[in-house]
């Protein structure tokens, strides 16, 4: 029955973005709406259906099952590529309708057509409603994404994600922006900046808890795709503040497109990761297929409206070339492996190394960038230099000491005019936590029996005890481990629905540092093999994040 | 020469200086962190260097010795023994597709990273 009505509510609304095309205004906006309100209540009927467990339907089959508890079986929702695209829709269509009343003559039929293009996929590739056609055992949901973070990143990277559908639309509808467009504009970019930054955090905490690798930034193809979208927003966000109307309108188109671009290359099934969901080709042809004509048809109105436009302020072009290098870097380092793959059939790997020698030399650029547009003073040079000098002489590391002067000579420079750049400050203070968390940040392996302890660089490990737990979706080891005078939790759990072991990791959190400690496998002997990481900063380089975005909403003074 | 051609010169020279460095340092990335993953077959007459390989860990071929590991990675065809000191991960499993960073010292890989490739990664199979 759920199956039923999700399908029929999603064919009202794609029907009904025809007549938002076509007619008058008043027949536009009321279409609009019952577009918008059928989409949203498919994807209600979807996490009606989810919580009730109607295994009728394929993709709940798939996703989920009647043994999870109800929050996961909702998060199901977006455990599957058809649900996610639903959700994607939804997500873009919320902004359009939150801003509907500002834009409203000149939205609705750009909308159309692009959202018509999406629903296209999600009805005839990935229908989420799709009932069962073979009696399939219930899968269950992927044990990693069983997670507090799991429920709430999704959405709001979504969220955060489709935020450029609205100066996309606007980009392409006018020839000449107005104050309202500009303006509209930087609040959609500021409230989706902050919500796309609170997202990756998100994310990059939930990869810190869960994945058990001691890291909070992998450079792991789908990190880096979800970069591209706030790199382009935070460039966006410039452009619009000085008023460059040219580079509104490229960045503006671009925007999208590399939203829908990262979007095809995660959610692809292109890169094997938690986030793609083996799908089969069908759907990336028909993602690419999307792409590519979203591709031409803007850049045909990108050519015949920008011919109209004149400016003579002139653009942030450190800026906007600083981003555009970078988005060209991370797009290249997520297509280059998948390419090398199909032509070589071996793929390449890209290691951290490759990104900090390239995105180190960047971060210095920006810093500069962040004061040409103050008065430079001596000091500010002296101190940076100074900084260098005596970081490079503790820790032999001259690109990071370059790094570090040239934060603290932005820094000084701020203090000097007493202009504090929220945004800038904790960008700067940010990269800062994360070179000294590459420099103090260690880790040790050890292998334990049960009461045995062992010491490396004055941390002694000790194995007090190992205890066995066992719930409806799991059967969990979990040791006692006591590491100087503070004793952790760590465990292993098996999920027997998906044959998968995963690793839950303790954390002993301080002002500054944490201990971190992940259990590996049972060696045959009764040995387990252990590790502790010591990660300083880290929680700090989450903050400044946050802070970051934050910045964007304080009223600038200049 | 007027004030004009002077400026064009020192902006042609910053900008040729500029580009040159960015050359540098773009293949200086390259080379240190781009790497092409190699299969055990390719790797069994070369004896020495760094090496990146993809395969499955062959079936009942580890053992260990306190943090020391001994497996073997297989593609079908050929096999190529690593050693590892250090901590496996969870998902690491006879049978199961691994990625080991390494040198080769005389026939044996001495790995320093070993990851479980996408075994972490669940997908549901249609």
């Amino acid at each position: 029955m759920f199956s039923l009505i999700g399908q029929l509510l999603l064919l009202l609304s794609f029907v009904m973005l025809w007549p938002t095309a076509l007619y008058n205004e008043t027949i536009k906006s009321r279409a609009f709406l019952v577009h918008y309100v059928a989409l949203m209540l498919s994807l209600l009927t979807l996490i009606i259906a989810l919580a009730y467990n109607d295994t009728s339907i394929l993709y709940i089959t798939q996703h989920s099952h009647d043994k999870l508890p109800i929050s996961y079986r909702i998060a199901a929702l977006y455990g599957g590529h058809n649900g996610s695209l639903l959700l994607f829709i939804c997500s873009l269509s919320t902004w359009c309708y939150c801003c509907k009343y500002y834009v409203k003559a000149t939205l609705y039929k750009q909308y159309s057509y692009v959202v018509s293009g999406l629903m296209i996929l999600l009805v005839i590739f990935n229908n989420p409603f799709e009932t069962i056609s073979f009696i399939q055992s219930s899968q269950g949901l992927n044990p990693l994404l069983q997670d507090a973070g799991m429920m709430i990143h999704p959405p709001i990277l979504y969220l955060g994600y489709v935020a450029t559908i609205l100066p996309f639309l606007i980009s392409l509808s006018v020839s000449e922006y107005k104050v309202m467009h500009i303006n509209l504009m930087r609040i959609v970019l500021k409230y989706s900046i902050l919500i796309l930054t609170i997202g990756i955090v998100l994310g990059s905490w939930w990869a810190y808890r869960v994945l058990g690798w001691g890291g909070y930034w992998g450079w792991d193809p789908v990190e880096n795709a979800s970069l591209l979208p706030w790199i382009m927003q935070i460039t966006l966000y410039h452009a619009v503040i000085s008023k460059h109307t040219i580079w509104i309108r490229r960045l503006s188109i671009m925007g999208f497109l590399i939203t829908i671009l990262s979007t095809m290359l995660v959610r692809g099934g292109m890169i094997a990761s938690v986030h793609s969901f083996a799908v089969n080709s069908k759907v990336f042809l028909g993602f690419l297929s999307y792409l590519a004509i979203l591709v031409i048809y803007s850049g045909y109105h990108y050519f015949t409206l920008a011919q109209k436009t004149q400016v003579t302020i002139k653009p942030m072009w450190l800026q906007h070339m600083i981003s555009l290098v970078l988005i060209g870097i991370l797009t290249l380092s997520i297509i280059l492996p998948i390419l090398s793959e199909t032509i070589l059939g071996m793929p390449i790997i890209l290691e951290a190394s490759f990104f900090k020698k390239l995105i180190m030399p960047l971060t210095m650029l920006m810093f500069y960038g962040m004061t040409t547009y103050l008065k430079k003073d001596r000091m500010s040079y002296i101190f940076a230099i100074l900084t260098t000098i005596i970081y490079a002489f503790f820790t032999y590391d001259w690109a990071s000491a370059i790094l570090i002067g040239a934060g603290v000579g932005v820094l000084t420079t701020y203090f000097q005019i007493n202009t504090w750049n929220l945004s800038h400050t904790s960008f700067v203070l940010m990269v800062f936590c994360m070179v000294l968390n590459a420099h103090q940040s260690y880790h040790i392996d050890a292998v334990l029996k049960i009461n045995d302890s062992y010491s490396e660089e004055g941390v002694n490990i000790s194995l007090l005890n190992i205890k066995d737990n066992i719930t409806d979706n799991y059967v969990e080891k979990q040791a006692m481990i006591k590491i100087n005078n503070t004793i952790l939790y760590p465990s292993i759990r098996y999920f027997p629905l998906n044959d998968t072991a995963t690793a839950k990791v303790d954390m002993q959190l301080n002002s500054y540092y944490e201990w971190y400690v992940v259990m590996g496998s049972q060696l045959e002997d009764g040995y387990w093999s252990i590790q502790v990481y010591k990660q300083y900063w880290l929680r700090w380089i989450w903050l400044f994040a946050i802070t970051t975005a934050l910045g964007f909403f304080t009223r600038r003074t200049n | 020469m007027n004030r004009q051609h002077r400026r064009k010169i020192t902006s042609i020279v910053y900008l040729s200086f500029g580009l040159m460095l960015a050359a540098y340092l773009l293949l200086d990335a390259i080379s240190d962190g781009m790497h092409l993953y190699q299969s055990p077959s390719e790797l069994v007459n070369t004896s020495a260097g760094n090496v990146y390989i993809g395969g499955k860990v062959l079936e009942g071929s580890v053992h260990h010795k306190e943090t020391q590991y001994q497996f073997s990675i297989t593609d079908g065809d050929n096999t190529v023994p690593v050693i590892y000191k250090g901590t496996l991960p969870v998902m690491f499993k006879e049978g199961k597709d691994t990625v080991i960073r390494g040198e080769m010292v005389s026939g044996t890989v001495k790995a320093y990273q070993v990851l479980a490739k996408h075994d972490e990664y669940y997908q549901v199979e249609e």
